[in-house]
C-alpha cells in the first residue's frame, strides 16, 4: 500500500511517500525551488516522491493532508471577529487566498493527483510522526508549535497502534507564538529566526523575568495563558503590540547592532520556555504514566529546551522528531492512517534522515566535464578529506541522498577543523556570512559521546540536543557555544558510514574525535540539493575543496 | 467582444467578492463580536490550568475524509 503525505501552503511545504508503512522518500519543496521555507504547493517534492517509489499518482492508495483546512479557516474567521475592527488590514488580503486555494485543497489534490485526500488534524500529524517513528511501544507525546487548526500544544499517549490526544492548549495561547513575537521584536524573521534567538540567549542573563510574568502566566501543570494585551498576532499584521513595546522599549531593527538588552530578553525567553517545558513534561508523565517521551512540532527544534528535558531525567528515554516544523507533519499523517486507523502493527522506526534525492558519480562526472572543471578521484576520499580538514581547509561534502529537515547531517555539509577557535570567524567570512553570535555544531563519534558530554547511552544523530561539554574536554572550541554547550550530532558507522570514517581519520591525525559541521548553503538560501547547486555554491564562496560522491574538485 | 465580456466578468467577480467581504466584515462581524462578548461573560475558565480536555471519537476513514 502506497500513502503520500503532504504538508503545504503555510511554511516548509513537504511531501513524503510510504510503502506498507515504511518511509521511502521525502523532501521539502524549498530544495527544488531554491526559496527558503517555500510554502507553495510541493509539485516538485511530490514528483520526486512518486519517482522514488516507482509509481504514478493512480497507484497511490491514499493521500493524506497534514491538517483540516476548514477547521483552520474557522479559527482564522474567529480571530478576525475577535480582533475586529483592527483585523481589517489582514482580512481583505487573506480571505481571497483561502477561498481560491486553501479551502479548495480537496479539489486541488483531486485535480493534480486524481484522488481525494484524507485530512488528519495538525497536532495529531505531529504527534504521530514522533510516536510511530520513535520505535517506542508506549510513550507520552507532546507537540508544541505556533498554531495548527486551533491547538497550539497537545499532550497525548501512544500505546502500540493507538494514539490519543488527551489535553490541548488552544489559540491564542501559544508558546511558539510567544517565541515568534520576541523573535520579531528582536529584528528577526518569524518562522526563520527562532533558532537565532536560541543562540543569542546564551550570551544574556534572564533579567526580564518580571516583564515576562506580565506576558505569560504559567500554571503548575505546565499550561499557560498569554496576556493578549501585549500581542498583536490576532490582528494579523504584526506579532507584538504597543503595550509590548512599552514594556521592553523600542524593537530592534533588523541587521542593527545587538545590545545587552536584546541578549537578556532572549535569555529570559529561553528560560521561560525551558521552565514551561519541564512542567509540561512532568505533567505529561503524571497524566500518561509512560516512562518514555516523544516530542514534535516547531518548538522542538529548540535543542536547548530538548537538552534541558533530557537532563531533568523526568523520562527514561526521549525521541525528539528532528523534522520539527510542519515538514514532520507530512510524515505523521500517513503513519497515523497506517497504524491508528487501518490498524497495521508495524512500521520501521526512524534510523536516519537521508530520504531526499541522490546523484550518481557518473552524473557528477558528466556535469564537471560539461563545465570543463578539473577533478580527481582520490583513492580514499574520506582519508583525503580528513587530512585537508586537519590542515585547516574548508571542505564541502556532498554524498548520498539529501537530508530531510532543516539540518545538514553529513550528506550536504561543510566540514572544518573545530580545534581552531578562529575557524568560526573564518567560516563566516568566507562562506556562511551568518550573524557572529550563532554557533557552529560538532559531529562526534557515537562511542566518544559520553566522555565529552556525559549521558551514557544517549545518541543525538539528528543534531536536536544541545548539551554542555564536559570540563577538560573543550578541545574543539570552534564548535562550542559561548556558554560551553554544543548542539551535538553523534555519528555511527551503520547509518552515516562515510562521515564516521572522516571523523575516525581525523581522530587518528589529531587525537580529536570531533569535526565541525555546518549546512552546505549560504545565508538566506536552502541547503543544496543537486551537484549543480553544490558546484554553484562552491564556486561562489570561499570553500577550499568540494567532494561529490568521491570526486574531488579543487579551486 | 468575447474578450471584453470576459474582462467585464472578471471585474464584476472581483467587485462582487469585495462587496461580499465588505458586508461580512463591516455588517456581520460587529454583530458576531457582540455575541462573542456576551458568551465570554458566561464562560467560566477553570482556575489553575489552561488545558482543554479532548474527548474526540476515534478517527476512521470516514472522519478523515472531512476537512473539518
Amino acid at each position: 500500500m502506497f500513502i503520500l503525505g503532504i504538508s503545504a501552503l503555510y511554511h516548509d511545504s513537504t511531501a513524503a511517500v510510504f510503502r506498507d508503512g515504511d518511509l521511502i522518500a521525502s523532501a521539502a519543496e524549498e530544495r527544488f525551488t531554491g526559496k527558503k521555507h517555500d510554502s507553495s504547493w510541493p509539485d516538485h517534492a511530490i514528483e520526486f516522491c512518486l519517482n522514488s517509489a516507482g509509481i504514478n499518482p493512480a497507484e497511490l492508495d491514499h493521500i493524506v493532508f497534514y491538517e483540516k483546512p476548514v477547521l483552520k479557516f474557522d479559527r482564522i474567521l474567529d480571530t478576525h471577529i475577535r480582533a475586529w475592527p483592527f483585523s481589517y488590514p489582514a482580512f481583505f488580503p487573506a480571505i481571497p487566498l483561502w477561498t481560491k486555494e486553501k479551502l479548495k485543497i480537496r479539489f486541488i489534490i483531486k485535480r493534480k493527483l486524481g484522488k481525494y485526500p484524507l485530512f488528519v488534524k495538525h497536532h495529531i500529524s505531529h504527534a504521530a510522526g514522533a510516536f510511530y517513528l520513535s520505535g517506542f511501544k508506549k510513550a507520552a507525546v507532546i507537540t508544541m508549535d505556533g498554531v495548527g487548526e486551533w491547538n497550539t500544544l497537545s499532550i497525548g499517549i501512544g500505546d502500540a497502534n493507538s494514539l490519543k490526544i488527551l489535553k490541548t492548549i488552544d489559540f491564542p495561547h501559544s508558546i511558539g507564538l510567544l517565541y515568534s513575537a520576541v523573535t520579531a521584536f528582536l529584528g528577526f524573521k518569524v518562522n526563520n529566526g527562532e533558532g537565532k534567538i536560541m543562540g543569542l540567549a546564551s550570551y544574556g542573563k534572564a533579567t526580564f523575568k518580571k516583564e515576562f510574568e506580565k506576558l505569560i502566566s504559567i500554571f503548575p501543570d505546565g499550561s499557560f495563558k498569554l496576556h493578549q494585551k501585549y500581542f498583536a498576532y490576532q490582528n494579523g499584521t504584526r506579532m507584538f503590540s504597543r503595550s509590548f513595546v512599552k514594556l521592553f522599549g523600542k524593537p530592534r531593527k533588523a541587521e542593527s547592532e545587538i545590545t545587552e538588552r536584546d541578549e537578556n530578553i532572549a535569555a529570559t525567553l529561553q528560560w521561560v520556555l525551558e521552565e514551561t517545558a519541564l512542567k509540561l513534561a512532568a505533567y505529561a508523565k503524571e497524566l500518561t504514566g509512560a516512562d518514555k517521551l516523544c516530542m514534535a512540532g516547531g518548538v522542538v527544534l529548540n535543542s536547548v529546551m530538548n537538552g534541558a528535558i533530557l537532563k531533568s531525567d523526568i523520562f527514561k528515554d526521549h525521541f525528539f522528531l528532528p523534522i520539527g516544523g510542519d515538514g514532520g507533519a507530512a510524515l505523521g499523517g500517513p503513519l497515523y492512517l497506517w497504524r491508528n486507523v487501518l490498524g497495521n502493527n508495524e512500521n520501521s522506526p526512524l534510523k536516519h534522515l537521508f530520504w531526499g534525492p541522490g546523484f550518481s558519480q557518473d552524473h557528477i562526472k558528466n556535469l564537471l566535464i560539461s563545465k570543463d572543471i578539473k577533478f580527481s578521484i582520490p583513492e580514499d576520499p574520506e582519508r583525503t578529506a580528513a587530512e585537508l580538514i586537519s590542515q585547516k581547509k574548508i571542505i564541502a561534502w556532498f554524498d548520498g541522498r539529501m537530508e530531510l529537515g532543516a539540518r545538514a547531517l553529513g550528506h550536504r555539509s561543510i566540514l572544518a577543523d573545530p580545534r581552531d577557535p578562529k575557524m568560526k570567524d573564518i567560516l563566516n567570512e568566507r562562506v556562511k556570512h551568518r550573524e557572529a553570535f550563532r554557533p557552529f555544531a560538532p559531529m562526534i563519534l557515537q562511542e566518544e559521546f559520553s566522555s565529552y558530554f556525559g549521558h551514557e547511552g544517549v545518541a543525538s544523530p539528528y543534531m536536536i540536543l544541545c548539551l554542555p561539554v564536559n570540563e577538560g574536554r573543550k578541545t574543539f572550541p570552534a564548535a562550542i557555544h559561548v556558554d560551553g554547550s554544543a548542539r551535538v550530532q553523534t555519528v555511527n558507522k551503520e547509518d552515516n558510514s562515510k562521515i564516521y570514517s572522516i571523523i575516525s581519520h581525523f581522530k587518528d591525525l589529531t587525537d580529536i574525535p570531533v569535526i565541525l559541521n555546518t549546512s552546505f548553503n549560504v545565508r538566506g538560501e536552502p541547503i543544496v540539493l543537486s551537484p549543480e547547486d553544490a558546484l554553484k555554491t562552491f564556486l561562489s564562496t570561499g570553500i577550499d575543496h568540494l567532494f561529490m560522491e568521491g570526486i574531488l574538485v579543487d579551486k | 467582444m468575447k474578450k471584453f465580456f470576459k474582462k467585464l466578468l472578471l471585474v464584476l467577480t472581483i467587485f462582487e467578492t469585495h462587496l461580499f467581504m465588505g458586508i461580512l466584515y463591516f455588517l456581520l462581524f460587529p454583530v458576531f463580536k457582540i455575541l462573542y462578548h456576551i458568551f465570554s461573560l458566561l464562560k467560566i475558565d477553570p482556575a489553575g490550568t489552561n488545558y482543554r480536555d479532548v474527548r474526540d471519537k476515534d478517527d476512521d476513514l470516514h472522519t478523515l475524509k472531512r476537512g473539518y
